[in-house]
């Protein structure tokens, strides 16, 4: 039976919201006439669409993705995850196999008039809704009604309604590693929409590997080998889910991280963006890189995790150097406190902004730290004494040993990068975060700093 | 005595006998009757053969079942389980119960599971697929009783199969929604739309099959489908050739039966032109077409036949510029803006048309004009004068190496087909490799073992690891056990990790090595490796340095990614052993020979003298290129002899081509090893990646017996219709490198290659770009082993033409290339294929491009073409005339410049130039 986590919302809501709402500072004078009414409790998102068919696109292209599993045939998932701010409509998800990322920010053009609020909610899309969304044409009226239990789509007199549903426990994993790929993006690569439809046909069913993409005025191609501008992308095929999207966007933009091969495909639409993100390679799942490990280790900016969640809270954008000027700390230290709380599901990453944004799923700590197995383990190896420092070379050059079922595992710690010994650093070499051991000698190391 | 009244239980074979006698039993009570009941059952089946009362049997295996704790509970008991079983887990009520049910609980029987449900030991969970499908499975289909029991405990499931379609099991249902429409239960439209919903699932093709065999369950009316319109037209863009066959079908036969709602329908149906299947872009102008006459969809209809312009086939963009042309008025502003921007998608050989449309509306089209499916290259220099003089400073020697002044003849007759073959040792192949860094430390060592069992990335790496094996060999610090103890856990494992450098059937023996460097132990040469191989004889060698602890700077060590040795190095590593008191090892000299670079070999010469016999004739005979060693040398090993006589290749008569025949001219270094040897290096499906470029390192010089072994690799993959994705595209990697001329069989493995698909084609498409860019695509050499090619093996015509396609994007020169390949193959067959219009299409969008005529013989096949699509582009070809073309200059001085470029790479007799 799927992991779930069974939590209770505690969202705190403007006042705003149960009376006649907010304007947004962006929405276009003529359409102000317009405004939709809160009645729901608990609702902390009514609006009305200005491009109805294209974002029902979008949704249904988030919802297939939410519901395929990349590479084997799996029970899905359904639950896309909506964050309301003054300044966002978010929908975001994760697919079966936890590999591709999708996001879907609607901000004032996407609408005609709304109501925005600050608040979280995730619910499945069942046939009933996907039924709903193809059937929208251009000029018909949709609306969208979020509540803290429930999201409507109002399409003329129809009416279909999905209700909150337990979110999955890899996505809680997956949000927080997701985030820390999507802070190393660069934006690579911008070129028509149209290049990338043609370059979609020509792609095989099925590729697991990872290729280059190279972007020529003619057309996209894909390469075995690396050459200047090209860009690495994995499981490439899994583009493929963008295509019903094409014929209505405008420009596409492929960010990428080349150290990790990770890509993210920005796809600019009349109404808003559609993110994809890609992991690495085709099976391997955000939801157990190991990116954010380091950083739930070490303890850096733990001191200041509840006030960064304080200033967080209700903010539409995130600012690391200004919460750090705030907070009179360093803007490293607000980044691991972001980090801390992104893996409670708190703060997402906007590569194109550059900022987080605040996401309320609220989880304790503890409870997600428990769900890091290598963390977990290097906390035991440590608490078991199984960890020794053999040889400190300088401060930040150490040589320690890790025993570990029955067997002594010898852990470099260096500047330049942290090595192992065991099987997990010699296949990954760091790529899919520490290993174990060298989360273990990390803690130890620090621990023994802070008792000097 | 409850262990006696348990016997008697089990004695009678009466299962409920036995339920009731545990019925009341402790955890402690039960655990101390586990021994009991074993020997009781090892007692009933004494003596074997003897007619067992299975009666009595199955009571005991029960009483175990009963007794036993989680780990050893019997699945397969589960399995054949009845009631009973179900009674006394009911009766027990371990701890574990609910884990034990939750991890089998589809494979407990029926009744047993409508016990644990009564009992509240299987929760309902709405998102649970495995439950659900259990109970449509076993229950629905085979105990309906049950069912209805449990449809009245769960209502909720009465709804449930309206979510089926988006499930991962759906066949199971088949039966049940029969049942469903035969009794006229089922909501059919709200069913059908599920369904529709549910093909948009990501699952694979077999679910999307089983949905399918839903719909025709269902068997919707007419009225239904049009009610559903907008769900089918949902599907027009998926990724599915099965599910797009289904939809596609269904929306033409409304559009036959005239059901259709076209003002629903043509704005959906552009979507068939972002399909990659061309039939259907077709479908959607043909209904564009036939609706265009009916004034309340001519503007649908247009717009729908302006995002046929969209679509990358010629044909199909012209079909729709026809529409257009017929079609189009002043009032649809709109996709006039849209065509203005659309001029750059439109083939060459319709933008004429295009602009002329354009133009009879008063707007002028926009776009480049000149290129729009070649991407344009800029060389560094444009003066043909400027590269004249460039070429004229050049040594003759070295310009009639790579054919420089053919080139710059057949350039100033506007033509590209010059000979570029040379031979390999005239190149100077060190600039353009990489030096390889030795591993500096024993920690280092240490390390990039650990990283190379589990991965292995780099070609170089085993030969790095040699290296630094032999020369750490008497290492042994302090900590050395410490640091190694987890590396010899993993090789001393039963089943070591067959990754990295451990990969199956790689490298006989490479835990061996390991091992012998780790534990000192010994190297099994029965078991780990094949004997009389040069490689397992260099293996041997290391081991015994590594139990001797005694170092050595193994002679063979590539100094150069590719597997080469800078002779210069090489001449150092010599001198190194003659000093010492050692012997050379024969099999570290024979592989350090074959690696030898052509550089710098004339030079190193005056560095042989006073080196001790027989070495210094052997080497020198080997840095002389040509040099052949007298008679009566004596050889400190039997097989130097032997290499000496080319050894023909035992196999060659099984492949499809005459390879016998094909023995290269660029075989200046004598083999000086039986290169049967190296052919029982195999590839094989298990083969990691590393390991064919790692192959090619053995003998860089010589990669005759290298593509031998591709052309066996790919022609086998292609016989067998293997549809894995081998890196068999691995073999094509001493392609890229810069220095390496093309032969007839690399020719071969390219053609081979290019037909492949997945990784081969791609890594084919970028060594035809590589090749073309360093001026290395001998065009006749190309054109004629595609005719040997395609004469051995069935190929697709269309399937050469989209690899050319891609190749002819990446440049001018590219572009230009394949075209020639094209014409010199078509005119030298006898019979056209079937698909030549497909050829001459993509021909024709070139040739255009480039402003080329097409040459004198291939006119002649054209003008032979009797009827057909062929004929009409036959014909088109025929009147092309030669335009000026900033292109084609841009081709020629790009090819200028890269074979300046190989002259200026080459050398004279070993001299750096």
């Amino acid at each position: 039976m799927a992991g779930v986590l069974d939590y209770n919302y505690g969202y705190q809501f403007s006042s705003t919201l149960n009376t006649r709402g907010l304007h947004w500072a962006a929405m276009r004078p003529l359409q102000r006439s317009f405004i939709v009414e809160s009645s729901v409790d608990g609702q902390f998102f009514a609006g009305k669409l200005s491009h109805p068919q294209v974002v029902c696109r979008m949704l249904s292209v988030l919802s297939r993705v939410v519901r395929t599993h990349f590479f084997e045939p799996m029970p899905p998932n359904r639950d896309p995850v909506v964050t309301s701010s003054p300044t966002t409509l978010r929908w975001e998800g994760f697919s079966g196999c936890c590999g591709v990322y999708s996001r879907i920010d609607l901000d004032g053009n996407a609408f005609e008039s709304c109501v925005p609020g600050f608040g979280t909610t995730n619910v499945d899309f069942n046939p009933e809704m996907l039924s709903h969304l193809t059937r929208v044409g251009p000029s018909d009226s949709l609306e969208f009604q979020i509540s803290v239990d429930a999201v409507s789509v109002r399409r003329d007199d129809e009416t279909v309604t999905e209700r909150k549903v337990a979110l999955p426990h890899r996505w809680i994993k997956g949000f927080g590693e997701v985030q820390a790929y999507q802070s190393r993006l660069k934006a690579e690569q911008e070129f028509s929409a149209r290049l990338l439809s043609r370059f979609l046909q020509t792609l095989p069913r099925q590729s697991s590997g990872q290729r280059y993409l190279i972007v020529q005025k003619t057309g996209l191609r894909q390469s075995t080998r690396e050459q200047p501008g090209s860009i690495l992308v994995g499981g490439i095929d899994r583009l493929k889910v963008l295509t019903p999207l094409l014929p209505d966007a405008t420009n596409v933009r492929v960010w990428g991280d080349r150290g990790s091969g990770t890509t993210g495909w920005q796809i600019d639409l009349p109404a808003g963006r559609f993110w994809l993100v890609l992991s690495p390679e085709l099976y391997r799942g955000f939801s157990g890189e190991g990116q954010i490990l380091t950083s739930l280790a070490d303890g850096r900016g733990k001191d200041i995790v509840d006030d960064v969640q304080n200033l967080i809270t209700n903010q539409a954008t995130i600012d690391p150097a200004e919460i750090a000027a705030q907070l009179g700390a360093a803007v490293a230290d607000v980044q691991h406190a972001l980090m801390a709380l992104s893996v409670q599901g708190l703060a997402g990453f906007d590569a194109d902004s550059g900022l987080y944004f605040h996401r309320e799923l609220p989880f304790a700590l503890d409870t997600v730290e428990s769900s890091q197995p290598r963390l977990k383990g290097a906390r035991k190896l440590v608490a078991t004494g199984d960890v020794k420092v053999v040889a400190t070379h300088d401060d930040h050059t150490q040589d320690v040993e890790v025993h570990s079922y029955g067997t002594l595992y010898f852990v470099k710690l260096r500047p330049a990068g942290d090595r192992c010994n065991c099987p997990w650093f010699g296949r990954y070499q760091g790529e899919r975060g520490p290993c174990k051991h060298v989360l273990a000698a990390r803690i130890f190391v620090d621990e023994q700093k802070g008792q000097d | 005595m409850a262990f006696e009244e348990l016997k008697l239980a089990i004695m009678s074979g009466r299962n409920d006998a036995v339920v009731a006698e545990l019925s009341g039993w402790s955890e402690a009570e039960r655990k101390a009757a586990i021994p009991f009941l074993y020997q009781l059952i090892g007692q009933l089946h004494q003596p074997p053969g003897i007619h067992q009362d299975h009666n009595r049997n199955r009571a005991a295996e029960l009483a175990l079942f009963g007794v036993v704790g989680r780990k050893d509970i019997n699945v397969e008991g589960i399995y054949h389980s009845d009631e009973a079983v179900a009674e006394i887990l009911l009766n027990r009520r371990p701890a574990w119960l609910s884990k034990l049910i939750e991890k089998h609980f589809d494979e407990f029987s029926a009744p047993a599971w409508c016990s644990f449900f009564d009992a509240g030991l299987i929760r309902w969970d709405d998102d649970n697929d495995r439950l659900v499908n259990y109970m449509m499975w076993h229950l629905c289909r085979l105990h309906a009783e049950t069912a209805e029991r449990l449809f009245e405990r769960v209502p909720q499931l009465r709804e449930y199969h309206y979510r089926a379609p988006h499930h991962a099991h759906v066949r199971v249902w088949i039966p049940f929604i029969e049942q469903l429409v035969e009794a006229g239960e089922l909501d059919r439209l709200r069913f059908l739309r599920a369904c529709l919903t549910g093909l948009d699932v990501g699952f694979k093709r077999d679910h999307q099959q089983d949905v399918i065999g839903l719909i025709v369950c269902v068997n919707p009316t007419d009225d239904e489908w049009g009610e559903v319109l907008p769900e089918l037209l949902s599907l027009l863009q998926h990724s599915s050739v099965t599910v797009l066959g289904v939809v596609v079908d269904r929306i033409t036969a409304m559009f036959e039966n005239e059901t259709i709602d076209l003002a629903t329908a043509l704005p959906a149906l552009a979507a068939l032109f972002h399909v990659k299947q061309k039939k259907y872009a077709a479908i959607g102008l043909k209904m564009a077409s036939q609706t265009v006459a009916i004034s309340e969809h001519r503007r649908a209809s247009v717009v729908l036949a302006a995002h046929g312009l969209q679509h990358p086939a010629a044909d199909i963009q012209k079909k729709a510029l026809k529409i257009l042309a017929d079609h189009l008025n002043e009032d649809d502003v709109e996709i006039i803006e849209q065509l203005k921007g659309d001029a750059d998608a439109v083939a060459a050989t319709l933008k004429p048309n295009l602009h002329e449309l354009l133009n009879s509306f008063g707007v002028p089209a926009e776009g480049s004009g000149a290129s729009d499916t070649i991407e344009v290259v800029i060389p560094s220099c444009f003066d043909f004068a400027e590269i004249e003089q460039k070429v004229a400073v050049l040594p003759e020697a070295l310009r009639k190496t790579v054919h420089l002044d053919e080139v710059l003849s057949a350039a100033r007759d506007d033509r590209i087909d010059a000979c570029c073959v040379w031979p390999i040792m005239s190149q100077r192949v060190l600039a353009n490799s990489q030096p390889i860094q030795q591993i500096q430390s024993l920690d280092e060592l240490i390390d990039v073992v650990t990283a190379a069992i589990e991965r292995l990335d780099a070609p170089d790496e085993w030969n790095r690891i040699l290296d630094g094996l032999t020369r750490f060999a008497a290492e042994r610090p302090g900590d050395f056990k410490r640091k190694t103890a987890a590396l010899k856990k993993r090789l001393n494992r039963e089943e070591p990790p067959q990754r990295g450098i451990m990969a199956p059937r790689m490298l006989y023996g490479a835990a061996g090595l390991l091992k012998a460097w780790i534990d000192r132990g010994r190297l099994d040469l029965v078991t780990d490796f094949p004997r009389s191989d040069t490689l397992t004889r260099l293996y041997e060698f290391i081991a015994e340095c590594l139990g001797k602890r005694s170092p050595r700077q193994l002679l063979s060590t590539p100094t150069h990614t590719g597997g080469w040795i800078d002779p210069v190095i090489w001449v150092d590593r010599l001198w190194e052993w003659a000093v010492s008191d050692d012997e050379i090892n024969n099999a570290d000299f024979v592989l350090s020979a074959l690696r030898l670079a052509p550089d710098n070999r004339l030079a190193c010469l005056g560095r042989l003298e006073g080196l001790k016999q027989p070495w210094h004739d052997l080497a020198v005979s080997l840095l002389e290129r040509d040099a052949k060693l007298a008679g009566d040398t004596e050889f400190p090993w039997p097989e130097g002899r032997i290499a000496y006589d080319w050894y023909p290749f035992a196999a060659a008569s099984e492949f499809p081509f005459a390879i016998r025949e094909a023995v290269p001219s660029d075989f200046s270094l004598q083999p000086l090893v039986n290169p049967a040897n190296m052919y029982s290096m195999q590839v094989t499906p298990n083969s990691p990646t590393w390991h064919y470029p790692w192959l090619a390192t053995l003998w860089p010089s010589s990669l005759l017996w290298y593509w031998q072994r591709a052309i066996e690799s790919f022609v086998e993959r292609m016989e067998y219709r293997t549809k894995s994705d081998e890196p068999h595209d691995q073999y094509l990697q001493p392609l890229f490198e810069p220095y390496r001329p093309l032969t007839t069989l690399s020719a071969r493995v390219i053609w081979l290659a290019t037909f492949s698909q997945g990784s081969s084609k791609m890594a084919a498409v970028d060594v035809w770009i590589e090749l073309v860019s360093t001026g290395r695509a001998d065009i006749e050499l190309l054109s004629t082993t595609l005719q040997e090619v395609v004469a051995s093996i069935t190929i697709p015509g269309k399937r050469i033409m989209i690899a050319m396609a891609e190749v002819a994007a990446a440049g001018p020169l590219h572009a230009w290339t394949a075209a020639e390949i094209i014409q010199r193959y078509l005119t030298g067959l006898e019979t056209l294929p079937r698909e030549t219009a497909a050829f001459l299409e993509q021909l024709l969008e070139w040739l255009t491009q480039l402003g080329l005529p097409v040459s004198e013989s291939f006119s002649t096949t054209l003008s032979e073409i009797g009827s057909g699509k062929a004929k009409r582009i036959a014909k088109q070809l025929l009147v092309l005339q030669r335009t000026e073309s900033d292109l084609r200059s841009n081709a020629l001085s790009l090819l200028l410049e890269a074979r300046v470029s190989q002259a200026e790479a080459s050398h004279i007799d070993g001299e750096i130039s």
